[in-house]
């Protein structure tokens, strides 16, 4: 299983790595990336070989996108992360340790 | 950009629903720097199947493409457009269109014509009974022609015009030509100039 971990953007990397966040991606042997396109649309090398899967916090899912042959399933990044560390679909809740509790706030007018 | 009053060739049937842009032409080739030159690159992934149907006479030549529902959704990509303009596209005919792709074609002179999903079923069964029939895609009368089928089609009045008129977005600006030469006379020459591009 290969792990990827690409920042939204140079300052969302940045800040991640003032908070130490890195450390932990790389410790785990997950590759801490600049932030671009990465696995997104199957445009630059990072693709996957036909057969493979992706748990993948992008925003779409359409066949072959992430590599010819190859299909994705989107994800939270919650859920991202209990797969990478289980190496298979998995639901952080499944996990066994105390997840933080999350509410949503919707903004605007 | 031509203008663009009838569209008739051979019907290409391909029987799906919700054909993203990611398979009529796949990221890869978006590195490109050309605009023109993506026929090979047109359902990419697709076409590795010798059993797909643009692999195939009379399809290979096909000058209609009749579809499923929802053609052209997913990423915004004019390369869409390019690459079934390339393979000798000049229509696609689909029950409904993901509405940026709908624009991108609309632009670049590709007509994409709406009818109910019905009427795409006769086409198909028409397309597979005759295999080489044409289909005719009348913008001026609004009108899809094949066989024994025949059917008003959608289109909204602007790009109708646009396409008849072959009025690209350029093309659009350029018939205000009198008058930006006539603004371009009176500001002072040490500004910044918009010069149209002149032949020789």
């Amino acid at each position: 299983m290969r792990v990827m971990v690409v920042p939204g953007s140079a300052r969302v990397r940045l800040e991640a790595e003032a908070e130490g966040l890195h450390h932990i991606v790389e410790e785990f042997g997950g590759e801490w990336r600049f932030a671009g396109c990465s696995m997104c649309l199957g445009m630059n090398p990072d693709v996957m070989a036909a057969g493979e899967r992706a748990a993948s916090t992008s925003n779409r899912n359409f066949e072959g996108r992430q590599g010819q042959g190859a299909r994705t399933h989107l994800v939270s990044p919650l859920v991202a992360a209990a797969t990478a560390i289980r190496g298979t679909l998995f639901s952080p809740s499944d996990l066994g340790i105390e997840m933080p509790s999350y509410s949503v706030v919707a903004a605007g007018a | 950009m031509e203008k663009v009053g009838l569209v008739q060739g051979v019907g290409v049937p391909l029987r799906r629903s919700t054909v993203d842009t990611d398979q009529i032409i796949p990221a890869k080739f978006l590195k490109r720097i050309t605009k023109t030159g993506y026929d090979d690159a047109l359902f990419y992934e697709w076409r590795q199947d010798p059993e797909f149907v643009l692999n195939h006479e009379p399809y290979s030549s096909g000058r209609v493409l009749v579809t499923g529902p929802d053609f052209g959704t997913g990423s915004s990509r004019e390369h869409a457009v390019w690459a079934l303009r390339d393979f000798g596209f000049g229509a696609v005919v689909s029950s409904r269109f993901g509405d940026i792709f709908r624009g991108n074609a609309g632009k670049q002179g590709l007509v994409v014509a709406s009818v109910p999903q019905p009427i795409i079923e006769q086409i198909w069964a028409e397309l597979e009974a005759h295999p080489g029939l044409e289909v005719a895609v009348d913008v001026d009368a609004r009108e899809v022609r094949c066989g024994a089928v025949r059917a008003p089609f959608d289109i909204d009045d602007y790009t109708r015009w646009r396409l008849m008129e072959g009025l690209d977005d350029i093309g659009l600006t350029l018939r205000h030509e009198d008058a930006i030469d006539q603004f371009e006379s009176s500001r002072a020459s040490w500004r910044p100039r918009t010069l149209p591009i002149r032949e020789g």
